[in-house]
């Protein structure tokens, strides 16, 4: 079994590219269709029953096949990804590292590919592997009426290919590899649906915020092959030491456009704007990309380079304010708004900014650990909501369900628990698996030498009881809603909701998922529920076996159990609060919270609003962005650069038609320019004899 | 020289009985597809010897005598000949149909090729400046017969009786400067002529009358490369010959000449590297930018491509002028690359029918597939990564770099923007022009079909590994210099 390991490893990273292509080549078998370009693009036309182009027979063989072919291979990886995770719990401590090729070799510089198996990756690869297959299986039944769902199954095949490259990379240059092909990935699925603007624009504005962030890792990555000569992490490591105590400014510098390309991937507060909007791709996609694994890629990196960042305690600082703000930031907006899968998507970003001031105060451990089981709890909860949105025909905003007539929670009993297993995992209540990994985080915050963990304590702590209330506040307005609607009272609403081009009566009625979804749910389920108790040792250094260093002065995780009992206990208890007061507010009294907002109207309209964010980079980047690049499209490039252009063009246009002219066709003219030129050369020979 | 020594110079040996074997094949038969298998068969036998010991073979003279070596085998010969073989394979399959439509597809199109392959491959591993000209006139005769293989065609036999006068006059150059190397040293074998100018140069100047007999024989070489200013024939040549044989003409020669050229500065002319190292550097300057700026300039497909290989064969110049083992595996690699590269635009040019630009007018909405080949292609001529075009401009600049010339680097990299702009031209005006015409491009012959496939194929594999061949092309350079 361990003689394998490489070839394990190696396969586990190919078979969703091997997936994703076979899936592509049924493009070759059976051509795209009208109808995968024409309709079904739209999630409301999707689940249209008499959708006009009527799938053909070989049609759907050509997406069943695609699909079969994309989710065994990732169900494959899962298995060779947990046997490899088990595997090495009977210690290895040195990473076990294949060669695939050499890419290409410039003088010292090789740029190979292969892989790295260590805790660290072991542990990306079962999370990836995990959401990725459960995800897969999903869609079967979420996108079982898209038109073009074989596309959609390749993009998340794709889309799991890159991100386990980037995981197991070796060096940094296949990891930023797989960085961008996530990216990439990302944007396809989330403007999967391309006939929409929203899908569209969101997409976009996902690349282009990541753009920004992988250009400040570029230039880290730059610095980084400048400083150390090398982008294998392990030869990095060596040398930490010998560049820290020459030139610890390149350290810092380092790090720190390191970590802004991690903000940008980990939607942290600044670059966040993305991830909100991502929303307008498909739920699956969520539960996978903008939940469990893309977005962890920067909170990945960063334990990855732990042995670096260890070597630049300024920069963590600002790692971990960084990620404070973004938990409490992400909190407050939680809190008000009403598309359900917003919500979860804000929460994500909060989380975030946990695994984020961990690693501030050097807990490593403690985020990665966050990082594992709130991969389970948040895949379940948006692949919950996604469940609720398919029973609701698309029906995201949560203040409707309660108008809708029915009573949600007996509709759809088993997502009804399925969510609740997830919010109660979110909030932190034990022995749910958030319990265990955020309150490490918050203790070793508590913990962090020298008390400058505290303020992240307080803002950690504050924000989980928010979590706690924004998470039951999906929970309440969704589901407990009061039977109070009468039939009179409910045909208005029926009336209006047929408006909304549902056609025929199976459409108004709520339903629970068919089991193709649910079931994928309950491995989730189960990872949210124990996950946390299972894998409680993650929380330690010891366990990840040299994988991630942490300095020895830094001694925030080691003492996280030493703190005061009332510490410890504090963000339960506020989490129980919370919940109960999301309780009282969202589901027994709902008029208080309107009555609070009208009490509150500029907290409410600055949290409503997202802080303004998008509007304040409006005004500060994107409207002077735009002007500037009027202004070089108009003069500098139109007029300056391409008159430039053509002028220089034209003048290498004249003098190919000037020495056209002796191609005249004549052989004496040509054997004229042989001897002329010979002539020419012996007297340069002469010239230089004499 | 003893039985075992023959041996490595099979290749020659199978060439030149194969070519006989195909003349008589032909007679008899009279069947020209059937000649057509036999050279490739041949051509096959041939690439055996050298490819069991590519790279690991010895370095081997065979003695001539008093008169010193007239051959030699090394690795470097062994991979020149594996490119050329493995090149002349690929050009076979462009020939059928081109001669069958202009009613002259007969068996000595083979007998011919291959016999010209027999020179080149002489060419290639000569190591006495006679060998050498016999082997440069047994690869051009049989090319000037091609040239004009279409006797009722004007345009062709124009061309071929160009392309004879100015060849006979660039061997007579050669002749004459041979004479004058023997006049003045004694000797004609390479290591007899490296080790007499190496005493001269030790002992003081290098008499003029050696300096002249290099120079002329330098220029015969350059004659055959196309280099500028002894390309003029190369447009007028390209644009009469039969179609097939341009193609043949733009990349089976220039290897050989290439790799010879090569020899020659490393070998014999070594301790004149202060003389022509500046002149040649000027000659690869010039002919980039005369290659480039006038394939602007043209309207006929074949002219534009003439004057494609004009400044590709600048860009080769760069690694050779370079005269380090970078530079020398740097001009293979991009040969290798280029004539894959050209046989694969041939091979399009003669599905799409295409005799001028205007005629591509709109490619990309009559024929996808070969709008997208074309694209592939050009790009890759072009040097936009991660098509091996790229990796083949990178490989001669790194190794101008490396051996202190930079200028010379920076002006190959701006000539190649020069050649980016006739390959955007052609795309633009496949792509972004309206059709004269909606009539789908007729049905593509299976052997273009096949020429385009592995042109394409090899162009994306060694952009993505180019130390595939990039590996071999250094070991291969590494044991001359």
């Amino acid at each position: 079994m361990q003689a394998l390991v490489p070839q394990l490893t190696t396969l586990a990273v190919l078979l969703p590219a091997i997936g994703a292509l076979l899936g592509a080549l049924t493009f070759l078998i059976w051509p795209t269709l009208k109808a995968e370009l024409a309709h079904g693009h739209d999630d409301h036309h999707g689940h249209d029953d008499h959708a006009p182009e009527a799938p053909t027979a070989s049609s759907k063989w050509a997406h069943y096949v695609a699909m079969s072919l994309t989710t065994g291979s990732v169900l494959a990886a899962t298995v060779i990804s947990w046997t490899l995770f088990i595997g090495l719990n009977n210690g290895t401590a040195e990473p076990v590292t294949t060669h695939w090729f050499t890419w290409f070799s410039a003088g010292p510089w090789a740029v190979t590919f292969g892989t790295m198996l260590d805790k660290l990756s072991a542990t990306m690869l079962i999370v990836v592997t995990s959401v990725s297959a459960c995800v897969h299986v999903y869609s079967w039944g979420y996108m079982a009426e898209d038109a073009s769902k074989r596309r959609f199954f390749i993009y998340l095949s794709a889309f799991t290919f890159a991100m386990l490259m980037l995981v197991t990379a070796p060096n940094l240059v296949q990891m930023f590899l797989g960085w961008e092909g996530v990216g990439v990935c990302s944007y396809l699925l989330i403007g999967f649906w391309f006939h929409k603007a929203s899908a569209n624009a969101a997409a976009i504005k996902a690349f282009i915020v990541n753009r920004v962030a992988d250009a400040a890792m570029l230039v880290g990555l730059f610095a980084l092959a400048a400083t150390f000569g090398t982008l294998t992490y392990s030869e990095i490591f060596a040398k930490v030491d010998a560049v820290s105590a020459t030139n610890s400014y390149a350290i810092s510098f380092i790090a720190l456009f390191l970590f802004i390309g991690a903000m940008g991937k980990s939607a942290q507060f600044g670059l966040h704007t993305w991830l909100p909007d991502a929303m307008e791709g498909p739920t699956p996609v969520s539960a996978l990309i903008h939940a469990a694994t893309m977005v962890t890629a920067g909170v990945f990196l960063l334990c990855r380079m732990s042995p670096l960042y260890e070597a630049a305690p300024q920069v963590l600082h600002i790692v971990g304010y960084v990620g404070a703000i973004t938990a409490i930031f992400a909190a407050t907006v939680g809190l008000t708004q009403t598309d359900i899968k917003r919500v979860i998507a804000y929460s994500t970003c909060s989380q975030l900014g946990y695994m984020f001031f961990a690693i501030g105060v050097s807990a490593y451990p403690a985020a990665m650990f966050h990082l594992t089981t709130h991969a389970f709890f948040k895949a379940l909860l948006f692949l919950g909501a996604g469940s609720v949105i398919h029973g609701m025909h698309h029906e995201q905003n949560i203040f409707n369900y309660a108008k809708s007539g029915y009573v949600l929670r007996k509709v759809l009993p088993i997502t009804y628990g399925l969510m609740w297993l997830g919010s109660l995992a979110l909030a932190g209540i034990p022995p749910f698996a958030g319990y265990f990994s955020k309150d490490l985080v918050l203790e070793s915050a508590f913990a962090a030498p020298g008390g400058w963990g505290l303020p992240l304590y307080a803002i950690g702590t504050l924000a989980a009881m928010l979590t706690a209330i924004y998470g039951f506040r999906i929970i309440f307005m969704s589901f407990h809603n009061k039977p109070k609607v009468d039939e009179a009272h409910a045909k208005p609403t029926k009336a209006k909701s047929k408006k909304e081009a549902h056609h025929d009566d199976h459409h108004h009625t709520p339903h629970e998922s068919p089991w193709i979804m649910l079931v994928p749910m309950l491995p989730l389920a189960f990872g949210a529920v124990l996950s946390g108790w299972l894998l409680h040792n993650m929380g330690t250094l010891e366990w990840w076996d040299g994988s991630i260093v942490i300095h020895h002065a830094h001694s925030a995780l080691h003492d996280a159990h030493h703190i005061p009992e009332f510490f410890k206990k504090l963000p339960l208890i506020l989490a129980i609060s919370g919940i109960t007061l999301a309780f009282y507010l969202f589901a027994e009294y709902r008029g208080i919270p309107k009555r609070i907002s009208q009490l509150l109207p500029i907290p409410y309209a600055i949290s409503l609003n997202k802080w303004y964010i998008d509007e304040i980079y409006q005004v500060l980047w994107v409207n002077p962005t735009a002007s500037v690049a009027r202004f070089f499209a108009e003069w500098g490039d139109k007029k300056g650069i391409d008159g430039l252009l053509n002028g220089g063009a034209a003048t290498v246009r004249d003098f190919g038609q000037w020495l056209r002219g002796a191609q005249t066709g004549y052989v004496y003219h040509y054997a004229y320019a042989m001897l002329l030129a010979l002539t020419l050369g012996l007297g340069y020979l002469l010239w230089k004899t004499m | 020289m003893t039985h075992l020594d023959i041996l490595l110079t099979t290749p020659l040996l199978v060439l030149g009985i194969g070519s006989l074997f195909l003349l008589m094949l032909g007679a008899f038969s009279n069947n020209a597809r059937l000649t057509g298998i036999g050279a490739a068969v041949v051509i096959l036998a041939a690439m055996v010897q050298p490819l069991l010991q590519p790279v690991s073979g010895p370095v081997f003279a065979i003695d001539g005598g008093a008169g010193g070596h007239l051959m030699q085998v090394s690795p470097f010969t062994n991979i020149a000949t594996l490119i050329l073989l493995g090149i002349a394979l690929l050009c076979l399959p462009l020939i059928e149909n081109y001669f069958k439509a202009a009613k002259a597809y007969k068996p000595e199109v083979y007998v011919l090729v291959v016999l010209a392959l027999a020179g080149m491959v002489a060419l290639i591993t000569s190591a006495h400046l006679l060998t050498l000209y016999v082997a440069l006139e047994l690869m051009s005769f049989p090319i000037y017969i091609l040239t004009a293989f279409l006797r009722d065609d004007a345009k062709s036999s124009e061309a071929g009786l160009k392309y004879y006068v100015l060849g006979s006059m660039a061997s007579g150059l050669m002749l004459y400067g041979i004479s004058l190397i023997y006049a003045g040293l004694g000797t004609l074998s390479f290591t007899g002529v490296f080790t007499a100018l190496n005493n001269a140069a030790a002992t003081g100047e290098a008499a003029p009358m050696l300096l002249v007999g290099t120079t002329l024989i330098l220029v015969a070489s350059l004659f055959k490369l196309s280099v500028a200013p002894f390309h003029m024939w190369t447009p007028d040549v390209y644009e009469g010959a039969p179609t097939p044989v341009t193609a043949i003409m733009g990349s089976l020669p220039k290897i050989a000449a290439v790799a010879l050229l090569i020899r020659l500065l490393a070998g014999p002319f070594d301790s004149l590297e202060g003389y022509w190292q500046p002149a040649l550097g000027w000659l690869a300057i010039a002919s980039m930018l005369v290659g480039a700026s006038l394939a602007i300039v043209q309207t006929n497909l074949k002219r534009l491509l003439a004057f494609s290989t004009i400044a590709n064969i600048g860009f080769i110049m760069v690694g050779i002028v370079a005269a380090n083992p970078q530079g020398a595996s740097g001009a293979l690699l991009y040969l290798g690359i280029y004539a894959f590269t050209t046989l694969g635009l041939f091979a399009a040019l003669m599905a799409s029918g295409a005799q001028t630009v205007n005629d591509l007018k709109g490619l990309a909405t009559r024929n996808k597939g070969l709008a997208a080949t074309f694209l592939l292609l050009l790009f890759s001529l072009a040097g936009i990564p991660p098509l091996a075009g790229f990796m083949a401009k990178f490989a001669v600049f790194t190794a101008a770099v490396q051996a202190g010339l930079v200028p010379l680097a920076i002006a190959g990299v701006l000539s190649s923007v020069l050649a980016l702009f006739y390959s955007l031209w052609l795309i633009k005006v496949m792509v972004f022009d309206t059709p004269d015409t909606l009539t789908p491009t007729p049905k593509i012959p299976q052997g273009l079909n096949i020429v385009m496939f592995v042109s394409c194929i090899a162009t994306l594999i060694l952009g993505i590994f180019p130390n595939m061949l990039g590996n071999l092309t250094l070991a291969a350079a590494t044991a001359i210099f």
